[in-house]
């Protein structure tokens, strides 16, 4: 089998294996599980722009909360519940990421980088002063449903679920396709991928969108999963910044790598919780030790590694006598 | 009331901007965002603070002591963990920035807690009238501060060897490794001037805010808006944006209300790169980032 078979056969049985999760963990873990499957959404819109389009993000942040408070607004004001959130989410945030790609479009590196922070930071701004998002206080969710049916911890895991491979294989089908192809030429050399006659304006401004709305559907989730919404968590630019730290840790341009990366950000510092500052401490030690000895990211260790199973079977399969080695030995 | 808002914007800009330098002159020469400058300059005010209980009282002591640990501790950072690192995108050399930044954040709060100390003020909070105008002497030794630091940077960057191979390096790495230049040293020594500076706002900043963990955090992302602001390459560039930082901040903060005294910063910065892409003072577009 071909690396890119066996990189399909290992996401399917990884997929089937989340699939039957749940039947042999306790709830709570499902629900952990589910919490870090909005992460994971989250880094796979934010790898979309910063991984395959070469343009870095420290805003998407202000998406996720994009879509965690139009659904959280909806669920009080109209009493709607996941599916309607996911829809009004994704697409608000892909108009707001699409006008936030006009204004970025000449900027790229670090000016980039610090427009979005400042994007996510006036969304925290109007999160925190205007009225209707309850600032500190926040707005409470009720109970969770999909298609009038309730839904609980293993429900929602398995919601959650369903959301994350729809996103992923989202951006698998974008990453394949012409679009694709465009955003990856624009971030290997713009002038280049302009030459080519790709429309940089359209194509930055699109990226910009698509990731927004993938980024939002984390974040809606996000809400449904806390079933609580505050400026405690979406007024400040952590969000932003955990978002990009999974996608360097996991992996650039690598939708498994985004998997990884928001594991990594989630149960690192979940698992350190009880030790208080000394968790600081070693999520910074685990985070530096990944960029030093795995600069391509986890997925990149694990795609070095596949790919060394893979050649020591085909020479089980058909044995090589090395003349040199023959030599030495 | 006008002039009154923009001196002390002045006097805010001027703290602003010994950090945007710090962030410049690592950045320009590393192409390292450096998050940890912030902390830097909080772990500088937490090792001053100890020192003047232990010494009595001796802001000079304290003072030599907290430049000579802060520029020791860039200098670790730079070896330890950058130098390892040095080949990879911006994007991973921030990252392990921001890994630098927990570990300190966590060191500190392990060594000093969480609770918020005080820091003795260095002046008393009788105000000094200059025209007509009241600034608070605290204020104006910031300023002058600030000033007497950009005045000795100019001197070192346009007289001294070390100050123009720092500027070679900027302009062009591999020649400036051709010509000689110990390209590594003058690297680590840019960190160290940045510990050098992280270490004397630490120490102004320490009686106007209360020293934690947490007392850097705001600055240090002003600190970014200016350096960007100017270009990110140049330091006039950088101290020019961040009094433009202080002085906006604290002219919203009076006329439009207290809660767009924290977003005007960013409103502005958005606006100048949607106009100047590579910011006030960004000149020629560069390929490296």
């Amino acid at each position: 089998m071909s690396e890119r078979g066996w990189q399909i056969t290992l996401t399917f049985l990884a997929f089937g294996a989340l699939l039957a999760l749940p039947a042999a963990i306790p709830s709570f873990y499902a629900s952990l599980l589910a919490f870090m499957f909005t992460y994971v959404i989250a880094a796979v819109g934010v790898n979309l722009l910063t991984g395959y389009t070469g343009l870095v993000t420290v805003g998407h942040g202000g998406f996720f909360a994009i879509g965690a408070y139009t659904t959280a607004l909806m669920a009080k004001h109209l009493g709607t519940s996941v599916v309607p959130g996911l829809v009004a989410g994704t697409v608000l945030a892909g108009i707001v990421g699409f006008g936030l790609g006009i204004i970025c479009l000449r900027l790229g590196g670090a000016f980039l980088a610090i427009a979005t922070l400042g994007f996510a930071l006036a969304v925290g701004a109007v999160l925190n002063n205007w009225s209707i998002f309850e600032g500190r206080e926040g707005i409470q969710l009720g109970k969770n449903s999909v298609a009038g049916l309730g839904i609980k911890d293993v429900g929602f895991y398995y919601v959650g679920l369903a959301v994350m491979a729809i996103v992923m294989l989202a951006s698998w089908s974008i990453i394949r396709s012409g679009v694709g192809r465009a955003f990856v030429a624009m971030r290997d050399s713009e002038r280049a991928a302009e030459a080519m006659g790709i429309n940089l304006r359209l194509y930055k401004t699109v990226a910009f969108a698509i990731s927004a709305a993938m980024t939002a559907a984390g974040g809606v989730l996000f809400a449904h999963h806390n079933r609580y919404v505050s400026t405690e968590t979406f007024g400040d630019t952590w969000l932003s910044v955990d978002f990009l730290t999974a996608v360097v840790v996991g992996g650039q341009a690598s939708l498994f790598g985004s998997a990884l990366g928001a594991a990594f950000v989630v149960m690192v510092p979940y698992y350190l919780g009880e030790l208080r500052d000394f968790a600081y401490v070693l999520n910074g030690v685990a985070l530096i030790a990944v960029l030093v000895f795995a600069p391509d990211g986890m997925a990149g260790v694990l795609a070095r590694l596949l790919r060394r199973v893979l050649g020591r079977t085909a020479r089980e399969v058909a044995p090589v006598v090395d003349p040199v080695s023959v030599g030495r030995g | 009331m006008l002039a009154q808002q923009i001196v002390s914007g002045l006097a805010t800009g001027s703290l602003y901007a010994l950090t945007a330098i710090g962030i410049v002159l690592i950045f320009r020469n590393t192409r390292t965002i450096n998050l940890a400058q912030g902390d830097f300059s909080m772990i500088g005010a937490f090792v001053a603070l100890v020192i003047l209980e232990h010494s009595g009282g001796s802001l000079v002591v304290a003072t030599l002591v907290t430049i000579v640990a802060v520029t020791a501790l860039a200098v670790v950072v730079e070896r330890l963990i950058m130098r390892p690192i040095e080949g990879s995108d911006w994007l991973t050399l921030f990252t392990a920035t921001l890994g630098v930044f927990y570990i300190l954040h966590g060191v500190a709060g392990w060594i000093w807690g969480r609770d918020t100390k005080s820091f003795p003020a260095l002046f008393s909070s009788a105000p000094l009238s200059i025209g007509g105008t009241l600034i608070s002497q605290a204020h104006l030794f910031n300023i002058l501060v600030a000033a007497v630091v950009g005045g000795i940077l100019y001197l070192f960057f346009r007289f001294t060897k070390p100050g123009i191979a720092m500027r070679a390096i900027t302009e062009d790495p591999v020649a400036a490794q051709l010509m000689g230049i110990p390209v590594r040293s003058i690297v680590l020594l840019t960190w160290a001037v940045g510990g050098v500076l992280a270490a004397i706002s630490g120490i102004l900043l320490a009686p106007l805010v209360y020293v934690s963990t947490q007392m850097m955090d705001g600055v240090l992302v002003k600190g970014y808006v200016g350096a960007v602001f100017g270009g990110l390459y140049s330091l006039p560039g950088a101290v020019i944006g961040s009094l433009i930082i202080g002085v906006a901040e604290n002219l919203a903060g009076g006329y439009l209300g207290a809660q767009y005294k924290v977003t005007i910063a960013f409103v502005l910065i958005v606006l100048v790169l949607a106009l100047k892409p590579r910011g006030l003072f960004g000149g020629k577009a560069r390929r490296e980032i």
